[in-house]
């Protein structure tokens, strides 16, 4: 088991740093594919959110960034340091097509097998927990090489 | 993000390459608005290149279609890698954006409806 840390400002140049050490854990870990795909997705959603929502663009106020890798599981903390409420994070979204915001909790849930939001006891800022089950992403690429084999 | 222009006759066609996200994002609203400004209505958007969208950049594309229609222009887009058109999908965003295979039909189409 690994468990790397990262912490950057609430500033939009921080995107590009955050990809960036992202990629190069996962390139390190040998996460491709599908799961590293919905990795990046889930925890620039969850990143974003911190950033913005979270520390208002705060430069002062940092987003933590813990990933755990074990042969099992992948999780991903991502902790800010404003005043978000947990319990409104799950039921932001609405169903307006036409809306700018409020799909990345959506985007989250569908790809990561389990989200969920609470309060960071040191920062008290929002902590938004991903949770990825690599057997699920094994299995299905079993079930895809199979309807390849079956299909061809 | 790199974001190229090429006008064909009276449709824009920007290609994205990279990432887009919150500051890309931001970064294409801008080219579209010049664009718009410059009273050019007709925009295809490539997004061969594209590697990574979130919902940050859907929204920007949201506002991006929202601006063009209210000048009465039209937006289409082409070329989605996989996981893109998958996360359109996700998000019920293919049944607002027209959304085509390949750059070659999207014009096509804007010649059809300047036909008809």
């Amino acid at each position: 088991m690994s468990t790397h840390t990262f912490k950057y400002p609430s500033a939009l140049s921080s995107e590009d740093k955050m990809f960036d050490d992202l990629g190069e854990l996962l390139r390190m870990n040998e996460i491709e594919g599908k799961l590293n795909n919905d990795l990046k997705l889930a925890v620039s959603e969850a990143f974003t959110n911190a950033m913005v929502h979270g520390n208002r663009l705060d430069p002062g106020r940092k987003v933590e960034i813990n990933i755990t890798i074990n042969n099992q599981f992948i999780t991903a903390d991502i902790i800010d340091e404003g005043f978000g409420d947990p319990a409104r994070m799950l039921a932001e979204e609405d169903q307006d097509l036409w809306r700018e915001r409020g799909r990345g909790v959506i985007l989250m849930e569908t790809v990561a097998d389990r989200v969920t939001f609470s309060r960071d006891h040191v920062t008290g800022g929002l902590q938004c927990t991903l949770l990825f089950d690599r057997e699920r992403y094994i299995n299905n690429n079993k079930a895809a090489a199979a309807g390849s084999r079956a299909g061809g | 993000m790199d974001i190229k222009r090429k006008d064909k006759d009276n449709v824009t066609v920007l290609t994205l390459s990279g990432r887009l996200d919150l500051g890309n994002g931001n970064k294409l609203k801008e080219c579209v608005k010049e664009i718009l400004d410059s009273e050019r209505t007709s925009i295809h958007i490539n997004l061969k290149e594209v590697e990574f969208v979130n919902s940050s950049g859907l929204g920007s594309l949201v506002s991006i279609m929202k601006e063009t229609r209210l000048n009465r222009g039209r937006l289409t887009l082409s070329d989605m890698a996989d996981y893109v058109r998958e996360i359109f999908d996700i998000t019920q965003l293919s049944h607002i954006f027209e959304i085509f295979q390949t750059e070659e039909e999207a014009l096509s189409s804007f010649q059809t409806a300047s036909t008809l």
